[in-house]
């Protein structure tokens, strides 16, 4: 038997404590009396509690996808830990090729201590050093800091500085300040993907904070394409410090869900706006679809 | 028992931390598999077990009637083993693989726990067989939007935006009470 109109509102204001006094009643006296509209009236209870976004409903979810991605825990697909792993590599290369072509500017670069040979020092520490607190940092000696180049080959794109030229000093940052190398990298070489074109329509600015204890008002705006139906897809954006270790951990200061709303044939859009407390520093954001490990798009912002 | 860890992984269940509940999946799912197995289970059994065995903490934790004397990880082994043991029973037909008798105090709350969680996957299948525009009107609805902010957020009239709500809502009604499973859930 199917419910008219009248009787769903009357089951939803009964539900919702909208039906008061003699009303809800006659109303629980109609159930008891009719097994079918008890029956009725319980399901649309249970649709209300298993399908709105309660606290225990994402948990479901969450576990239900972490469920399902412990299938594949021995031989995982995701590109995520490979990215993981592939970027202090590729650093690593970018640092040895770009100090390997300034080599000519040493006058010691062919009398490299042997140490320095063998195990050359971490190259991220020398392009973005972590001052001791705020006390000014000591500009690096180029000549300590430069292993011999193993292989042949041009150096990386470096708009404003030429072969040659001395690296500028670099200038004393707070440590929370300090970029992420990792991160920088994905912000340099954001992901392509064939099947799917992600782009910001409006990036979060940086924040300026009045007071310490402020909450930091986040809010982004992106447009996808896709040929695939992705409205259902389980897109998280993840908030990180610029802490590495959190990086590397993959430990994000928050993550949340995003909602993916379509706009128009294969566009569908992403509009997320949320309170943080932050501490001042220098923050990214990762646009990850999670059922598939695969990080979309990154972004960074200050608080101050 | 180490209290701060036990302290930070119930935070990572209650606040749904995905780091958090990665790493509980990974340090304890497979024992429980591995025992689920052993007693007649495979391995989609052990993760439901597992899944349910985190929602009892949620809940547990959520209610402020957590209350740990051994680490997480066994908590949440000895509530699995239980539910598995009243899976076991509820198939009927089957013998307890089981020496010791496990006795559960809130044997009341899991049945309707377990019966939540057939239900709660049930519903959310039947709901992705609604057209788009039903599943956004529903979900506004179940979050408790009103009918003007609907109409407002979907281009409708109120009029018309309390139509479609009754019409959505009528369609998953009438897919959750046509599927067999939703008719054997709730025979009893």
């Amino acid at each position: 038997m199917a419910f008219d109109e009248e009787k769903h509102r009357k089951i939803e204001d009964y539900l919702h404590n909208k039906l008061r006094g003699e009303s809800r009643k006659e109303f629980e006296q109609e159930m008891q009396a009719d097994d079918q509209l008890s029956k009725e009236v319980e399901l649309h209870r249970d649709m209300e509690d298993l399908l709105s976004d309660s606290p225990e409903n994402a948990l479901r979810k969450n576990l239900s996808i972490l469920g399902k991605e412990a299938d594949t825990a021995s031989a995982p697909k995701s590109n995520r830990w490979a990215i993981a792993i592939l970027i202090p590599i590729l650093l690593t290369m970018v640092w040895w090729f770009w100090t390997g072509s300034n080599s000519d500017q040493s006058p010691d670069s062919n009398t490299v201590p042997q140490e320095q040979q063998t195990s050359p020092a971490i190259p991220t520490e020398e392009l973005s050093p972590i001052p001791a607190q705020d006390a000014p940092m000591e500009q690096p000696q180029e000549e300590e800091v430069e292993p011999q180049p193993t292989t042949p080959t041009t150096p990386p794109p470096s708009p404003g500085r030429k072969r040659g030229q001395r690296e500028p000093a670099p200038r004393a940052i707070a440590a929370n300040f300090v970029p992420n190398p990792s991160l920088e990298f994905l912000i340099e070489n954001n992901l392509r993907d064939a099947e799917m074109s992600v782009k910001f329509t409006m990036k979060q600015k940086d924040i300026q904070l009045a007071a310490a204890a402020d909450p930091s008002p986040f809010q982004i705006k992106i447009e996808l394409q896709s040929r695939e139906d992705i409205s259902q897809q389980d897109f998280k954006l993840h908030l990180f410090s610029n802490d590495r270790q959190a990086f590397d951990d993959f430990s994000p200061v928050n993550t949340s869900d995003l909602t993916i709303t379509p706009i128009e044939g294969d566009i569908y859009g992403i509009d997320f706006a949320k309170s943080y407390t932050l501490e001042p520093g220098l923050y990214y954001y990762i646009i990850e679809d999670f059922s598939e490990e695969k990080i979309h798009l990154v972004e960074k912002f200050e608080v101050k | 028992m180490n209290v701060t860890l036990n302290h930070e992984l119930v935070r990572g269940i209650v606040e749904n931390d995905l780091t958090i509940l990665k790493r509980i999946y990974k340090e304890s799912l497979p024992e429980v598999i591995k025992y689920v197995k052993r007693n007649s289970g495979n391995v989609d059994d052990g993760k439901d077990v597992f899944q349910e065995g985190i929602l009892v903490v949620f809940r547990k934790a959520s209610e402020g009637n957590l209350e740990l004397t051994t680490s997480l990880h066994n908590f949440l082994f000895t509530v699995c083993k239980r539910i598995w043991l009243k899976k076991l029973r509820k198939r009927g037909g089957q013998e307890v693989p089981f020496d010791e008798i496990l006795e559960y105090s809130d044997e009341d709350d899991l049945d309707a726990a377990l019966l939540k969680s057939q239900k709660w996957a049930l519903f959310n299948q039947r709901f992705m067989d609604l057209s788009e525009e039903c599943r956004q009107v529903l979900k506004m609805l179940f979050n408790k939007v009103s009918s003007k902010e609907i109409a407002e957020k979907m281009g409708y009239t109120e009029d018309y935006a309390k139509r479609k709500k009754y019409k959505c809502k009528q369609s998953l009604a009438d897919l959750i009470k046509s599927d067999p499973n939703y008719k054997q859930l709730t025979k009893d």
